[in-house]
């Protein structure tokens, strides 16, 4: 269980902690000076005294026992070996030269002794302790007043300033909170403060930006979906109606003639397939949208033209394929995506362009690989070379039952390799698509 | 049966077209196709069929663009128009700009030609008679012309949104259900799939209660709709 403090008060706690050490450490040391020099300075007072009594030692021997102390002070003369000669009421005991502190019936008494010049004697002057004592602790008292004094002054200014240095994280926090749009402008003048401002607001642009790349990834989601539910429903209502036509108009089989049958059947026919194929092309569109890294393996762009012609060629037998291009030269792709591509530009050389002849070229243009399909059909008018592209987009020319994913899924795997696809006019007479990979 | 009724059919995709028509014909209409917006403008006004199907989703002039130009022609020919979209909500391109009905491919061939029959039916001419005005509430219909207002302002409404308007005016406090509007301004005698009445009602309430105007037409859950004076 952590407890949980502002940062300001914090700030002020430290303060308080550091003052309070400081000044504890300062108050010691300046008690103990001060300790020191009023002994010190009662000790010369005392020599003083004793001074003045020495040089009258004679004179006081004989009055000091007359003299009513009241405690508040005490001579004794003795002699060298300890012998009493005279003293006032309060006797101090046997002293060598020199400060003392004494006891004598349990008050603390400072002395002073020192040598008399008559019969060689010891002179020792006393006062009570208590009076150094008491200027000492009235001071200590005002030095303590003064500490307390000054930890609270620190301990009040560490909150006020910690207050202010904490009030940019504070707006900040609030302006966070209420998602302001932008967090940049407003300077604190506390550089770490300004600092977490602009990070926290390159971080929000961050997430909006995130934001919005994933909203505009959904609407394209959303729009894709509901194209490719129109391009399956629409073949689906031509089925529906014409298996309508065949069970419920005709349920006898004596309305349609045996022509007219055979056309229903083949019309049913070939929109099964269209749906099927459009199923098919969608499944690769995913397919194209999901693969990583690595599937990327080197492969040759020549050999993949070449298996793709021989199977076009069984399957269109009165088309003319060739392709043009040295082997060996390698780059990092999907092999499966090359092939889509080349098997699609054929397929829409045929089925849309009608053409007899198409010819596969694979060269280098500097880094950069070009695969080139020119085929001798109608072409694709200079209006719809772009559009054709796009998903679910049809030519003009387009022969019926194509999915119209062909050349989207074309520029799909081209994207995919860091390239482009277009079309142009063939020098052969009909289309040429042109699909540059980038090297690497 | 005296002459076969003449329906277009409007679908960009060769595939729908021919099989409606096919299906059309052998329910006993003379179809007219055309492949996209502009060419079904010319075929309406050269042959001038009796309706119109009409696919909303085509380049260049699409469904809404040619139900508007028919409209704003002052031609009254009944529209259905085919959505490939399931529109959950009641914004289904075309009816706004004044089609008459709308089915959702794929749909059943026997619910569209049951539909074209009724839509024939009550388009039929000389059933329109004396002008006469019906007032309820804040609104007044004035029949003849054809013109709507409420609280003496006038409001645009379509062909069908007037006529459902004035069946719900002339019965105001009776509470009809689906089904009998279904028969009453469509003139569907038959269990039609379709939540066009609500589409409707949802679009003459948009323009009803234009300008922070009290609801006029209530529904009543399970049962149908009404129109009832707030005050």
């Amino acid at each position: 269980m952590t407890h949980r403090f502002s940062l300001r008060a914090r700030v002020a706690a430290a303060t308080a902690l550091g003052t309070t050490l400081v000044v504890a450490v300062l108050g010691v040391l300046v008690a103990l000076a001060i300790t020191r020099n009023n002994l010190a300075q009662l000790d010369r007072r005392l020599e003083t005294a004793t001074q003045v009594l020495v040089a009258n030692a004679g004179t006081a021997g004989l009055f000091l026992p007359a003299l009513g102390d009241a405690g508040a002070f005490a001579v004794t003369i003795r002699t060298e070996s300890g012998g009493l000669l005279s003293s006032t009421p309060t006797e101090l005991p046997a002293l060598s030269p020199g400060a003392h502190t004494v006891d004598l019936g349990g008050t603390a008494y400072r002395t002073y002794t020192a040598p008399t010049d008559r019969l060689p004697s010891l002179l020792s002057v006393a006062v009570p302790y208590a009076e150094a004592q008491d200027i000492t602790t009235e001071q200590h008292r005002q030095l303590a007043v003064a500490g307390a004094i000054a930890v609270a002054v620190a301990t009040a200014l560490g909150w006020i300033f910690g207050g202010r240095a904490v009030r940019p994280l504070v707006d900040l926090t609030r302006r966070i909170v209420a998602r302001a749009p932008t967090l940049e402008p407003r300077r604190s003048g506390i550089r770490e403060a300004d600092e977490l401002a602009a990070a926290a607001g390159d971080m929000l642009s961050d997430v909006a930006r995130a934001q919005a790349a994933t909203d505009a990834a959904l609407a394209t989601a959303r729009d894709f979906a509901a194209a490719a539910a129109h391009e399956l429903r629409t073949p689906l209502t031509a089925m529906r109606t014409d298996l309508e036509v065949l069970s419920t108009l005709d349920p006898a089989g004596d309305v349609l003639s045996a022509e007219e049958r055979t056309e229903i059947l083949g019309d049913l026919t070939r929109m099964q397939s269209r749906v099927e194929s459009t199923l098919d092309d969608l499944e690769r569109l995913a397919r194209g949208d999901l693969s990583t890294s690595r599937d990327f393996v080197p492969t040759d762009p020549v050999e993949i033209c070449d298996a793709a012609a021989a199977d076009a060629t069984s399957r269109h037998p009165g088309v003319q394929i060739e392709v043009v291009g040295e082997t060996g030269r390698e780059i990092r792709a999907l092999p499966s995506g090359l092939r889509l591509v080349v098997d699609n530009a054929v397929a829409n050389s045929v089925r849309h362009g009608r053409a007899r002849r198409i010819r596969l070229a694979v060269t280098a243009d500097g880094t950069d690989t070009v695969l080139t399909v020119d085929d001798d059909g109608r072409g694709v008018p200079a209006g719809e070379r772009g559009a054709v592209f796009e998903r679910f987009r049809r030519g003009s020319g387009a022969a019926r039952g194509g999915s119209g994913l062909g050349l989207a899924l074309v520029a799909q795997q081209a994207a995919l390799h860091g390239g482009t696809a277009r079309l142009e006019e063939s020098p052969l007479g009909g289309a040429r698509l042109t699909v540059r990979f980038a090297a690497g | 049966m005296i002459e076969p009724a003449t329906v277009l059919v409007v679908d960009d995709d060769e595939d729908v077209l021919a099989s409606l028509q096919r299906g059309l014909r052998l329910s006993g209409f003379d179809v007219l196709t055309a492949a996209t917006g502009t060419q079904a403008l010319e075929v309406v006004a050269r042959r001038r069929p009796d309706a119109m199907v009409l696919d909303m989703n085509m380049p260049v002039l699409d469904g809404t663009g040619v139900v508007t130009a028919l409209r704003s022609n002052g031609n009254d020919i009944p529209i259905c128009v085919l959505s490939a979209r399931s529109t959950v909500g009641d914004r289904i391109a075309g009816l706004e700009s004044g089609a008459d009905d709308y089915l959702t491919k794929p749909f059943v061939l026997a619910e569209l030609v049951a539909r074209i029959r009724a839509m024939l039916r009550r388009s039929a001419p000389g059933t329109p008679g004396a002008g006469s005005v019906v007032r309820a509430g804040g609104l007044e219909l004035d029949t003849a012309g054809r013109r709507a207002r409420i609280d003496g302002t006038e409001v645009e409404l379509t062909k069908r949104e007037f006529e459902l308007l004035e069946v719900l005016a002339r019965n105001a406090g009776i509470v009809l259900s689906r089904d009998r509007l279904l028969a009453l301004v469509w003139g569907y005698d038959f269990d039609a799939d379709t939540n066009v009445v609500d589409v409707f009602v949802g679009y003459l309430r948009r323009k009803l209660e234009a300008g922070g105007r009290p609801r006029l037409l209530h529904t009543v859950r399970g049962v149908g709709f009404v129109l009832r004076d707030a005050a």
